[in-house]
């Protein structure tokens, strides 16, 4: 480790791996430190990716696939479900291997990494980030960057150093339970969401396979709702209604936030990205193939600042803008179907459901189905109208 | 006074033997007052505004506010 770097990246998940091999492809000089001792453990994940979005980060490797998923069906607790026509290739994946893989390729592209090392506060001067204090296995160091990049996940305190608001309503936050279920039977290619008010209010549960005894078993609710029952025991229930022989082999906790990406990504000297800039998709809570997409916009924009010799919170900013202009509309329309299912009572989610299942969805693109939706559901064009305002062109 | 005294008393704590180490009440404490190692959480008494978010949303109620 050395005492100047050009880039410290903070945190080793998907974003920061794929941030830090990026710049070190630039020929930037990155440092990549790491809390835990070990990189990906524990996970805290229902470890489900698309095949698409993944491929420009790393090649598809079955070392790290545990089940290929072609269909998905949407259950409610009355028994009602549809299969939803997949939009691309799903892997359910093993995220010990698949992170561990990201991190060996910033390693192989030059990025000095160190895990068991946290970041404890920011370097400032005149406002500008200059550098990061760390604890590495126990000793301080002071390390002095141009850039540093907080990737530290939900749990993110790097982007408040800086002085960016990252602190989340509560209506916004998902906090989540999962079990990683055996002795199962579940169907190897089919993921399953499930939905109810009683079941995961403001949120949803899945059976994500990741073979055909074994599975990623989750739930998340809203945080505003987790006060009397914890998310925890709603998946207890859940879990004692689906898979009451089922043998626990793991537990995860956790909590994302579902507001879409933070405004505000850059300071001075500073870029946030992945879970840290609220990236996951606001309505599944998806953040593994956003958070290295946003790691490459922002190693894009810092490869340019650089350049330039710039590091300013306005030389940076051309990351948000990138951002922006991708998923801005997508994720506010995203946004808004969570808070339009939130707001359904569990006998129209129902309804929903059954009508669905009536259409030959597989022949059918988006704006066609939300079509015959509305056909059978009038009362949903009222809220229909939301989604129009956020400028989501369903008919596309 | 003795009200306040009674209401800045009351602390959130921490049941080791629960907790996750998930980080979820470190991302939604508005004042920035938990701490998290991997395997230990710690509440600052002093910043802390006792707003309770942290207690009412963990996802395995491994916080409580005390007495
Ligand atoms: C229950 C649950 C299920 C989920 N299921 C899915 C799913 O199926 N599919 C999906 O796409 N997403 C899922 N997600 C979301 C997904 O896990 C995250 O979006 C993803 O991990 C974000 O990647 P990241 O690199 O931003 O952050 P993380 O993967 O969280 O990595 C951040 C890293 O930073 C480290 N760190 C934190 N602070 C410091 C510090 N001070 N110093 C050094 N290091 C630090 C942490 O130890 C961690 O390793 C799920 C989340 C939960 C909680
Ligand atoms: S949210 Fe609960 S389980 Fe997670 S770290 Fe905080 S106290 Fe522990
Ligand atoms: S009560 Fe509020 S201020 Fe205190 S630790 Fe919990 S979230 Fe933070």
């Amino acid at each position: 480790m050395l005492s100047h770097y050009d880039a410290v990246v903070v945190g080793a998940g998907p974003a920061g791996s794929v941030a830090a091999r990026k710049l070190a492809q630039h020929g930037l000089n990155v440092l990549l430190i790491e809390k835990r001792q070990e990189i990906g453990v524990p996970v805290r994940c229902a470890e489900a990716i698309g095949d698409e979005p993944t491929r420009p980060y790393i090649d598809i490797d079955p070392r790290w696939i545990n089940a290929t998923i072609t269909r998905y069906a949407i259950c409610n607790s009355a028994g009602d479900h549809v299969n939803v026509p997949p939009a691309g290739l799903t892997y359910v994946v093993d995220r010990k291997v698949f992170d561990w893989e990201l991190a060996h390729l910033a390693s192989k592209a030059g990025a000095h990494i160190r895990t068991r090392t946290s970041a404890t506060n920011l370097i400032r001067e005149n406002g500008q980030v200059t550098g990061v204090r760390i604890t590495s296995m126990g000793k301080e160091y002071a390390i002095q960057c141009r850039l540093v990049i907080a990737a530290d996940g939900t749990e993110s305190q790097v982007a408040r150093w800086g002085g960016l608001n990252t602190v989340p309503p509560m209506a916004d936050f998902y906090v989540g339970f999962q079990y990683l279920l055996g002795g199962i039977r579940v169907d190897p290619t089919r993921c399953e969401y499930h939905v109810g008010t009683a079941l995961a209010p403001g949120g949803y549960a899945w059976v994500f396979p990741k073979g055909d005894d074994t599975a990623n078993v989750g739930l998340v609710i809203s945080a505003n709702h987790a006060a009397e029952v914890s998310a925890q025991t709603y998946l207890d229930r859940f879990v004692a209604r689906l898979f009451p022989k089922a043998n626990i082999l793991g537990a995860v906790a956790g909590g994302i936030p579902a507001t879409g990406a933070l405004k505000k990504m850059v300071a001075d000297g500073l870029m946030v990205v992945g879970d840290a800039a609220h990236q996951a998709d606001p309505l599944t809570a998806g953040g593994i193939n956003l958070g290295m997409i946003g790691a490459d916009m922002a190693a894009q924009a810092a490869e340019k600042a650089f350049d330039a010799g710039d590091l300013s919170a306005q030389a940076l900013s051309e990351y948000e803008k990138l951002w922006r202009d991708r998923f801005g509309v997508q994720h506010r329309a995203l946004y808004q179907i969570r808070k339009i299912i939130a707001s359904m009572d569990d006998a129209l989610f129902g309804k929903l459901i059954r009508t669905a299942a009536q259409l030959p969805l597989q022949d059918m693109g988006l704006g066609e189905i939300l079509l015959a939706v509305l056909r059978h559901h009038p009362q949903l064009l009222l809220e229909s109208r939301k989604l129009i305002t956020t400028g989501l062109v369903i008919m596309k | 006074m003795f009200l306040r005294q009674q209401v800045q008393e009351r602390q959130v704590v921490v049941d080791h033997n629960l907790c996750f180490f998930c980080g979820a009440c470190v991302a939604i404490c508005p004042p920035d007052s938990i701490f998290l190692d991997n395997t230990h959480l710690s509440i600052d008494d002093k910043t802390c505004t006792r707003c309770e978010r942290c207690v009412r949303m963990c996802p395995v109620h491994a916080l409580s506010m005390e007495p």
